[in-house]
């Protein structure tokens, strides 16, 4: 009997509890690396700060990207579902905009838009103009190098693609005399595994060969300086890369590069600090730079990459929810970040002298952010996943055949006008798919209804 | 009198008959519900133009999907990969299940142990040993290159799953080695079903083993090995998560099923993916009937 009154006295109780808080607040969140401590302790304090009028539940999201984008797809295409703040990559913002929530009059008045990148800003807004994104910590592609092998073959650190070829092939020659190193040791690593992260190695290559993916909404892939970055790649691929570079995403290129089997890595800022673990054979050896330019013309680069929080527009609480995704975003919370490596989206965090004294790099990395170029997912709307699946099953395909195929056989350019054509024909597909929405609204019929039209229009 | 105690017998089983399936009725509803229900909504869905976005107002198009998947070269090559990887697979693993099981079905010490033993590659979850023989298979780390290179076959590493013919290939022995004790399991089963008199009188008079395995096992072993391909073709027509896991993701090693999941899941496109999907469903239905009937008239025949 008696445990019975305990258990009623707990129950009733913990009814109590929960009628005393108002509203919980469901946020997602990644949890690669220490992400998902730190947001809980932002989220804690958030909490502490309301005096515990509110609660919040966090829900992790999957480990690979594109698990999460199809799991948002599926619950916006839903329609219904009480996640309030969803933590998205900067090529989301653009796809799902439709079903975020505008975040002008909640966070307007307490942000300083100067103080953000202006790339990033771009990304903060949807097509129509809205407020609708916050960014959390920002990346940019970035290439390493080995210093003390720089410094042993006495060469400079590169200043074109076309000089960082010629170096890494030099130190390549040479490192491989050694006989441990024989077919182990490669000039240049990236990532061309066919997903998303070949979608930005591509990206940043034919930014800095002076070319674009789309350029005034038109596919502009097939240019001559796309074409001149697949050949790039391609001779990049016969001559000092492993072959493996196919099969290859961020945490398999970086195993090379860390063992020291390698001269230049294309990589994120993530890397850095643990590839100068003391326990690795590079710690304290590794310089960074942005990806440079072609000596053919162009610019230097970086593909952007980071994370945001957006508000969801089926939340019952949008305000709420505002307000926590403005505080997990603030600009002191990113200050925090910074000890761990996330880069933070204030200009005015890359001179601070505390960041600076917790995390020197970070200097460095403005200017890259400065150049960096963001995935065209704005021109592509919903279409984005599969455009950017189209550009990253083209090029790995080409870099593939380029190996494999005869060299009288081999034709990228028939590839990339075909990718072309595909890009341009989702580009349309976009437009077309706005006026008929606007003709829908008029007044949606009914499925059964649609199928008598159509049965009748025979 | 008789007459009359034939009828209530046939009104007797009448009501088992009814009885029977108002017990079966929760298990169909729920297979109904289960299996039923999505099957025939995606099979509406590949008629219509619908994607994750519209699902409740999509148009119906008729046979559009089916026209635009007839016409894409990814999903022939994606048709081609799977009767590939089924077609060289399930043949390899059915000798190499049959060797399995004659040495299980023999006698001698720790028998118990070693049919557990065998059983292994099969209970471990494929995203598991998928992922074991990723890292296996790893052209930088891998064990595999590590070892060809020691013995001096191969003098730069390989990246086995860089090249479209060499993944299909790692794709095939992992697949062989995954299903292999499935395949042993059912046909030892079909060996120790077997009358062991046979056996016997062939050991008796002393006819050679491999005359003994072409005249007297396989024979009798025929209906077993046509159900074990049966379910094998069936499932590695299915094939998804060692695809899924261990390519690098491009088109051009696709498998039917990894098409039909990128265009619903990645892509939204519902109803295209749907008829992806409808299209491998109709492939398996087809090819079973055709199987089925076939080995009916054979079997019949044999009798």
């Amino acid at each position: 009997m008696k445990k019975y009154l305990r258990l009623i006295a707990v129950a009733i109780s913990a009814g109590m509890l929960n009628c005393a808080q108002a509203y919980t607040i469901k946020i997602t969140s990644r949890s690669k690396g220490v992400e998902l401590e730190l947001l809980r302790k932002a989220v804690d304090e958030w909490m502490a700060k309301h005096n515990g009028e509110h609660k919040v539940e966090i829900i992790t999201l999957p480990h690979a990207s594109n698990e999460c984008f199809a799991l948002y797809q599926q619950w916006f295409g839903a329609e219904s579902f009480d996640v309030d703040v969803l933590q998205m990559d900067v090529a989301w913002v653009g796809v799902f905009s439709d079903c975020l929530a505008a975040l002008d009059e909640y966070c307007a008045k307490y942000l300083d838009m100067n103080d953000y990148f202006d790339i990033i800003k771009e990304n903060m807004y949807s097509s129509d103009g809205h407020l609708v994104a916050l960014p959390l910590y920002t990346d940019c592609g970035l290439f390493y190098y080995r210093k003390d092998l720089l410094e042993k073959y006495n060469r400079s650190v590169p200043k074109t693609l076309e000089e960082l070829y010629d170096t890494a092939l030099y130190i390549q020659t040479e490192e491989r005399k050694d006989e441990a190193k024989k077919n182990r040791f490669y000039g240049f690593i990236f990532q061309a595994k066919a997903f998303e992260i070949l979608t930005c190695n591509f990206l940043e290559m034919i930014d800095a060969c002076g070319g674009a993916i789309v350029k005034n909404g038109v596919a502009e892939i097939n240019s001559d300086n796309g074409i001149y970055a697949i050949e790039f790649l391609i001779k990049c691929l016969k001559n000092i890369t492993n072959r493996g570079v196919l099969t290859y995403s961020e945490e398999d290129a970086r195993g090379i590069f860390q063992s020291g089997n390698a001269v230049f890595i294309r990589n994120w800022p993530y890397a850095y600090a643990l590839m100068n673990d003391p326990s690795t054979a590079v710690a304290e050896k590794i310089g960074m730079m942005p990806i440079p330019p072609s000596a053919n013309g162009g610019k230097e680069s970086g593909a952007l990459g980071g994370w945001f929080m957006t508000v969801s527009k089926f939340s019952k609480n949008k305000a709420l929810a505002a307000d926590l995704a403005m505080y997990v975003t603030s600009k002191a919370q990113q200050k925090l970040r910074v000890a761990s490596s996330y880069l933070p989206t204030f200009k005015s965090l890359y001179s601070d002298k505390e960041v600076l004294e917790v995390n020197p790099f970070i200097a460095s990395m403005r200017e890259s952010l400065l150049n960096a170029v963001a995935r065209p997912s704005k021109a592509f709307g919903k279409n984005y996943s599969k455009a950017s699946s189209e550009i990253f099953n083209t090029i790995n395909t080409i870099l593939t055949d380029s190996l494999d195929e005869n060299p009288e056989d081999f034709n990228p350019q028939r590839l990339m006008k075909r990718l072309n054509d595909k890009l341009n024909a989702l580009l349309k597909k976009k437009q077309n798919e706005k006026s008929v929405d606007a003709a829908n609204d008029d007044g949606k019929v009914g499925f059964f209804k649609r199928i008598v039209n159509y049965v009748s229009g025979f | 009198m008789r007459c009359r105690k034939l009828e209530t017998s046939k009104a007797k089983e009448k009501k088992t008959d009814l009885s029977n399936w108002f017990f079966l009725s929760p298990c169909l509803l729920v297979l109904i519900l289960c299996a039923g229900w999505p099957l025939l909504r995606s099979i509406f869905f590949s008629f219509t133009n619908a994607s994750i976005y519209n699902l409740n107002h999509a148009d119906f198009i008729g046979m559009e999907n089916f026209v635009s998947l007839a016409r894409d070269r990814d999903w022939w090559k994606a048709v081609l990969n799977t009767f590939l990887i089924a077609g060289i697979s399930v043949p390899l693993e059915t000798i190499f299940g049959m060797i399995v099981a004659l040495i299980l079905h023999s006698n001698f010490k720790g028998r118990g142990i070693m049919r557990a033993v065998v059983l292994v590659p099969w209970t471990i979850p494929t995203i598991v040993s998928a992922r074991i023989w990723g890292w296996m298979l790893n052209d930088s780390y891998g064990i595999i290159n590590e070892l060809l290179m020691k013995a001096s076959i191969i003098d730069a590493p390989v990246a086995w799953m860089a090249s479209n013919f060499l993944s299909i290939i790692s794709m095939i022995v992992v697949e062989v080695w995954k299903t292999t004790p499935y395949m042993a399991l059912l046909l030892l089963a079909g060996l120790q079903s077997m009358p062991q008199d046979c056996f016997e009188a062939a050991e008796v008079d002393g006819v050679p083993f491999r005359k003994t395995f072409v005249s007297i096992i396989l024979p009798m072993m025929k209906p077993t090995i046509i159900v074990a391909v049966i379910f094998r073709a069936l499932d590695a027509v299915r094939i998804f998560d060692l695809v899924y896991i261990l390519s690098s993701g491009n088109n051009a090693n696709a498998t039917m099923s990894v098409f039909a999941r990128r265009h619903l899941a990645e892509y939204q496109d519902v109803g295209f993916g749907s008829a992806a999907a409808t299209a491998l469903l109709f492939f398996i239905a087809f090819l079973s009937i055709l199987y089925i009937s076939f080995n009916k008239k054979k079997l019949n025949s044999l009798d």
